[in-house]
């Protein structure tokens, strides 16, 4: 039932070839006086087209503006040229915020989609029985519950005494009890740990429906030729899926980078600063602090930062199409 | 032989895994049904038995508000997101006006943004225009989300429909307008259902615009229903997850009844061309 279906939007080669199809053969008629005028096609595209530019291009150009300047919000504003931005990689506060989230990278991206690629091959194999389809609508649940409810259920049960402590107070292992979200050592990996279980159904459903379009005759001669699972792991799913990988790793990384939600609810960036991160950083700055001017610095830091992690891999997905 | 035991080994493994991963969720439920002298309990109640409904009570009496501007705001950013994204998906896909890839670049950037810059942009915006702390304020930021996504959709699909359909309602003397009303909406229901469910979704999970745009409004959302929860130190747990459950229970149902369409977003949204 959660396999893409034909009608839906989900079909990509459709997408890809049947217009392409359909302008050659039909070009000549195309030409005939049916052209639209390009107006009327800017006429559509303008509502989106105002939108973006009114609340997505200009409030960018703004934050780049401020960030230049010292600036409470409301007052006069003071020209400090790239003083914000020296103080964001040489206050260490400012700049632990932003390896806390490279460090999130590893729960957030790593895990889920290693995670996801195991997962989806054993699945892929039981995928038409009852369990795996329990198990997708399960996999897929993080992802659409409130991230709000989803970290007042994990803090509850990483919490001191939380279910989490129990269970291995039971196996004997009492020593190793915390509070794992408050404790300065374990407060980052138990963060990181609920960014993994929300981004993993998502990673698994994307590689499974990646996999679903796999030529089952593939495996069946990879097998003839005597090669294991890993083997087959290795060199037919991985680069067959690479484009889904290739998505799998922008989301996540994404997400890592700018991760607020999961990290406001669980620790609000306590213990101290360990589980500090920039979007929760860029918060406190501009709404309780009213420094917009460095708010506004690290905002174009991250900005930046996100887009050199994403812009390739959507390059490099989009080279394979073409 | 063989078959049969390497079989069992990944229902095995399907059957922990699944269940793992429906353990939080599943803790937020028996919570939520606990009584108050039991919630430190060790070891703990693993099933609601001598359960209460002191915490949905809770939710009944304090949370309904909430609840009703989560439904307007989640309606309203649907509504927003097939206004602004399918005129603009059929345009690309379709009439495919000169210059019309600026509009996919600037989709794609908006896509990469955090949350939290745009939360920024909106604010400034909406401190001048008047519009902060209002539903309204809310519909407009979280549609920003969606549109992306919506715009993708719909032009992955579009592309699909043959050209023959349209060109033969433009003999007859439609216009543009006409052919996307008449031609490309009806066929698109799928499409239309996707990006409608998804829209819901993250306006109704949204937190970081609510929480910036919207914190001293006069109707506010489920989420920061549950956030003033912990912001006032409360030691109602039971009363506290089960608003996370309430909260919870629209984007479970679209899930379990809707997971074709769900299926279709999660694919869609890997083809990013």
């Amino acid at each position: 039932m959660a396999r893409p279906t034909p009608d839906t939007a989900a079909d990509p080669s459709k997408g890809r070839h049947g217009p392409a199809a359909v302008a050659k053969t039909r070009s000549p008629a195309r030409a005939a006086g049916l052209r639209t005028p390009s107006w009327v096609g800017w006429l559509f595209v303008a509502p989106a087209l105002a939108f973006y530019v009114v609340f997505v291009l200009r409030p960018i150009v703004l934050t780049v503006q401020y960030s230049l300047y010292r600036w409470d919000g409301i007052g006069p504003s003071t020209w400090v040229g790239l003083a914000n931005y020296g103080k964001v990689f040489t206050d260490p506060d400012l700049f632990d915020s932003i390896l806390n989230a490279v460090k999130l990278i590893l729960f957030f991206s790593v895990i889920p989609v290693l995670l996801g690629l195991a997962i989806a091959s054993t699945i892929r194999r039981i995928a038409t029985s009852r369990l795996a389809l329990v198990a997708r609508t399960v996999l897929f649940l993080p992802q659409v519950i409130p991230l709000v409810a989803a970290g007042i259920a994990w803090t509850w049960v990483l919490s001191s005494t939380g279910v989490v402590n129990q269970v291995l107070s039971h196996l004997g292992l009492g020593g190793v009890t915390r509070a794992w979200l408050g404790d300065f050592s374990t407060a980052l990996p138990a963060v990181g740990v609920i960014g993994a279980w929300v981004l993993l159904g998502l990673c698994t459903l994307l590689l499974l429906a990646g996999m679903s379009r796999i030529d089952p005759a593939l495996y069946e001669a990879a097998r003839l030729d005597g090669a294991g699972s890993m083997r087959e792991f290795l060199s037919i799913t991985v680069p067959i899926l690479r484009q889904e990988i290739g998505v799998c790793v922008t989301v996540t990384v994404i997400a890592a980078l700018a991760s607020f939600d999961i990290v406001y609810i669980s620790t609000q960036g306590g213990p101290g600063n360990s589980t500090m991160v920039p979007g929760l950083e860029i918060y406190y700055l501009a709404f309780s602090e009213r420094q917009v001017g460095m708010a506004s610095a690290l905002a174009v830091v991250l900005m930046v930062l996100v887009l050199i992690c994403a812009l390739p891999i959507q390059w490099l997905t989009k080279d394979k199409n073409s | 032989m063989t078959a049969t035991r390497r079989g069992w080994w990944r229902t095995a493994l399907g059957l922990v895994l699944t269940a793992l991963m429906l353990f939080p969720v599943y803790w937020m439920i028996n919570v939520s049904f606990t009584r108050d002298q039991d919630m430190r309990k060790s070891p703990p109640y693993w099933f609601p038995v001598n359960g209460t409904f002191e915490g949905y009570r809770a939710v009944l009496e304090q949370q309904g508000p909430y609840l009703l501007t989560s439904l307007i705001v989640g309606l309203g950013t649907v509504l927003l997101t097939l206004v602004v994204s399918a005129p603009a998906a059929f345009s690309l896909a379709k009439l495919r006006p000169r210059g019309g890839g600026v509009l996919s670049f600037v989709l794609l950037i908006a896509q990469m943004i955090p949350g939290i810059i745009m939360a920024m942009g909106f604010y400034a915006i909406y401190l001048s225009t008047g519009v902060l702390n209002t539903v309204p304020g809310l519909i407009v930021a979280d549609s920003t989300l969606a549109v992306p996504f919506a715009v993708l959709i719909f032009t992955t699909f579009m592309s699909g429909i043959p050209e023959e359909l349209m060109q033969a309602a433009r003999v007859d003397g439609a216009t543009p307008l006409r052919v996307f009303w008449s031609v490309v909406l009806p066929i698109s229901r799928n499409s239309i259902i996707t990006v409608s469910l998804f829209a819901f979704l993250w306006a109704w999970s949204d937190f970081i615009f609510a929480s910036t745009l919207d914190q001293g409004g006069a109707g506010q959302p489920i989420t920061l229903g549950i956030y003033h929860y912990i912001g006032n130190n409360n030691q109602q747990w039971n009363a506290i997850m089960a608003t996370a459950v309430v909260a919870s229970i629209p984007a479970t149902v679209l899930l379990v009844i809707a997971q074709r369409y769900v299926a279709a977003g999660v694919t869609a949204g890997a083809v990013k061309d």
